[in-house]
């Protein structure tokens, strides 16, 4: 019985340690970083055709018809500026913002671009309205019996 | 002393080199600043002087050259229209997608494609021009071109309905 006793105990015993050690198992953590290229967008929208219609020597300024309306779309939060360009093929020009002032070389008339102020993008098309100004008084120039059709390709160009 | 003062030298060299491979590892530890973009797009200002009349429609086409007329193509919410503005005005037609009244009756030369052609002269000389087929009509033009010759340009257009 003693030795059955004595051979049970030590059987006990194997086991209980057995048992200690398997439930040894520990964890192991590491940390990772993810790292996010965000890079800022924004696009001009919209079918901006501003327009003057001008009657040699004209005593009223002309303002701008057609379509004033465009919008941009800029990253949210992201701040930026609008400004034209200072001249181009068919014109000549100079840009100081908001403001640019052209002049169409084939008719001589000279008109102004006005750009609204931006404001900082929200992710979403946001809405803006250029206006433009032909002065009162210009002979302009026209050789066409009928009338004469001028066009000016100007760029809006928005940096953020 | 030499020696020390060699060894301070060597030691600001190794203070340096270690500065600069710090330098070098903040650089493309750091992420780089985002570069200023720009987006733009470009818009026509027209000037309608004297008279001239804003033709209708939008997206308009780019005008082939011609010394005394240029023309231009307009594809409207209803249709297509073609506008000719030539030294002594400004004479055109307009067609719609839609089947005009008594389409019949309009003295457009018919084509065996089931077209109908309009024909316009314009004489340089005195800056004169006449309408061969002259009518103003509801119809979608199919095609049209400018011919050029020595003492007129034609412009021929090709509309159905």
């Amino acid at each position: 019985m003693k030795k059955a006793s004595v051979f049970t105990a030590a059987a006990a015993g194997l086991l209980f340690g057995l048992i200690s050690m398997s439930s040894q198992a520990g964890t192991a953590t590491g940390n990772f970083n993810v790292s996010i290229n965000f890079t800022s967008a924004c696009t001009v929208g919209g079918t901006l055709a501003p327009s003057f219609t001008y009657t040699s020597g004209q005593a009223a300024a002309a303002p701008a018809a057609g379509t004033l309306g465009y919008t941009v779309t800029c990253t949210n939060g992201v701040p930026y500026t609008m400004a034209l360009d200072a001249g181009g093929g068919t014109y000549t020009g100079a840009w100081a913002a908001p403001t640019g002032t052209y002049t169409n070389t084939a008719s001589t008339l000279i008109y102004t671009l006005t750009l609204p102020a931006a404001i900082a993008g929200t992710g979403a098309a946001q809405a803006y309205t250029l206006s433009g100004n032909m002065a009162g008084l210009q002979a302009g120039k026209c050789t066409t019996l009928g009338g004469c059709i001028f066009t000016d390709a100007h760029t809006l160009t928005v940096t953020f | 002393m030499s020696s020390v003062t060699l060894q301070g030298k060597s030691a600001h060299r190794a203070v340096a080199t270690n500065a600069l491979a710090v330098l070098a590892a903040l650089l493309f530890a750091w992420p780089f600043p985002v570069q200023a973009g720009q987006s733009n797009g470009t818009f026509p200002v027209s000037i309608y002087l004297n008279g001239a009349t804003p033709p209708t429609g939008t997206a308009p086409a780019v005008a082939p050259a011609s010394v005394f007329c240029r023309s231009g193509t307009m594809v409207g919410a209803f249709g297509s229209s073609v506008t000719v503005v030539c030294a002594t005005g400004i004479t055109g037609v307009t067609g719609t997608s839609t089947t005009p009244t008594g389409a019949t009756n309009l003295p457009w030369t018919s084509m065996p494609d089931n077209t109908f052609r309009f024909m316009f002269s314009a004489y340089r000389d005195g800056e004169q021009y006449r309408a061969m087929d002259s009518n103003y009509g509801a119809g979608t033009v199919a095609s049209w071109r400018m011919i050029k010759l020595n003492d007129r340009d034609y412009l021929e257009m090709m509309l159905h309905w």
